[in-house]
């Protein structure tokens, strides 16, 4: 099935969006989780602080359903 | 009642809709932390005359401070922070009552500095510090406004539970602390700046437009966009167990 990863700035990076400029369609097997989809993508689960799907937020554990969009945000700790 | 001398310097902004200076006046906020975030957030609430800002800072100025941290200058290294920001907005407006408390926010201390603030609003560089904040805030019931910056991008919140969700709410997860942030001054200086027109806004008006939702600004890009979000119902800070004892 097919899903939509939309990422913020280092994430962005990481992703290679292909949709638009953060945005990349992926191709993901029936109950995979956030985490097992991100190492397939070479992302480090630790990298990403927030997983929104549908106003709401996600853990890694979230296993996504076809046709959803997924929002990564990267950590911001400074000030 | 305002001055004379109050109305000719705030002339400018008594003519924008919706403005009440006389509230600004009877305010008070506790900015947290006087660095790259909260040394804007402190500039812009004394130009604008929140009546009392408490300034909370423990650090003092460093060489590598320079680059974002726009209240200091080279011939401060070494001193402390919070002072050197009330004698700079003291100077900016002498109308406003600005308090510097060089300490340590610690669950021990903390209800003394958050105690009569209508708002909190943060400054600081590390999460712990913002999660203390969060659970005094909702603790306390007075509304803290978060912002948060790393490389090219920022953050902003309004967090007012039971109302709104948390900031546990949204970050549920562990998240590096051990690494030097990368920062430039441009990305505090737009975050503190939406940070502090959220607090001259609800202090005024009561509204709260980021209750419920996280915008992110992306210097890289140029784009803002705002991400919504609910309330955890086993939140630990704001959640019904939580509040029940």
């Amino acid at each position: 099935m097919e899903i939509y990863i939309k990422a913020g700035w280092k994430l962005r990076r990481l992703l290679q969006p292909d949709v638009d400029y953060d945005t990349r369609r992926v191709e993901v097997a029936e109950g995979e989780t956030v985490k097992e989809i991100l190492r397939t993508l070479d992302i480090d689960p630790s990298e990403v602080a927030f997983i929104f799907v549908d106003d709401q937020i996600k853990n890694l554990s979230y296993k996504p359903t076809a046709g959803q969009m997924l929002t990564l945000q990267p950590p911001a700790i400074g000030g | 009642m305002l001055s004379e001398s109050e109305r000719f310097r705030y002339q400018r902004q008594l003519i924008v809709t919706d403005w009440d200076q006389e509230k600004l006046k009877c305010s008070t906020v506790l900015v947290a932390g006087t660095g790259g975030l909260g040394g804007v957030i402190a500039q812009y609430l004394a130009a604008a005359g929140v009546g009392t800002l408490r300034l909370l800072d423990d650090d003092s100025v460093d060489l590598s401070n320079l680059n974002r941290q726009i209240l200091f200058r080279t011939d401060d290294i070494g001193k402390p922070k919070s002072i050197l920001a009330c004698e700079r907005l003291a100077a900016l407006n002498p109308e406003i009552k600005i308090e510097a408390l060089v300490e340590r926010l610690t669950e021990g201390s903390a209800s003394r500095i958050a105690a009569g603030c209508d708002v909190i609003v943060d400054g600081f560089d590390n999460q712990p510090g913002r999660f203390l904040l969060n659970s005094i805030a909702s603790r306390m019931h007075i509304p803290y406004i978060y912002g948060a910056v790393d490389e090219w991008h920022g953050q902003a919140s309004f967090f007012y539970p039971p109302a709104t969700p948390c900031l546990a709410c949204l970050v549920r997860e562990t998240t590096p602390t051990t690494r030097k942030i990368p920062v430039f001054g441009a990305v505090p200086g737009v975050i503190g700046s939406l940070e502090a027109a959220m607090t001259i806004r609800y202090l005024m008006t009561g509204e709260t437009p980021l209750a419920g939702q996280l915008l992110i600004f992306q210097s890289d890009t140029m784009s803002f966009d705002v991400l919504c979000f609910e309330k955890n119902p086993t939140c630990q800070v704001c959640g019904a167990k939580a509040r029940a004892k």
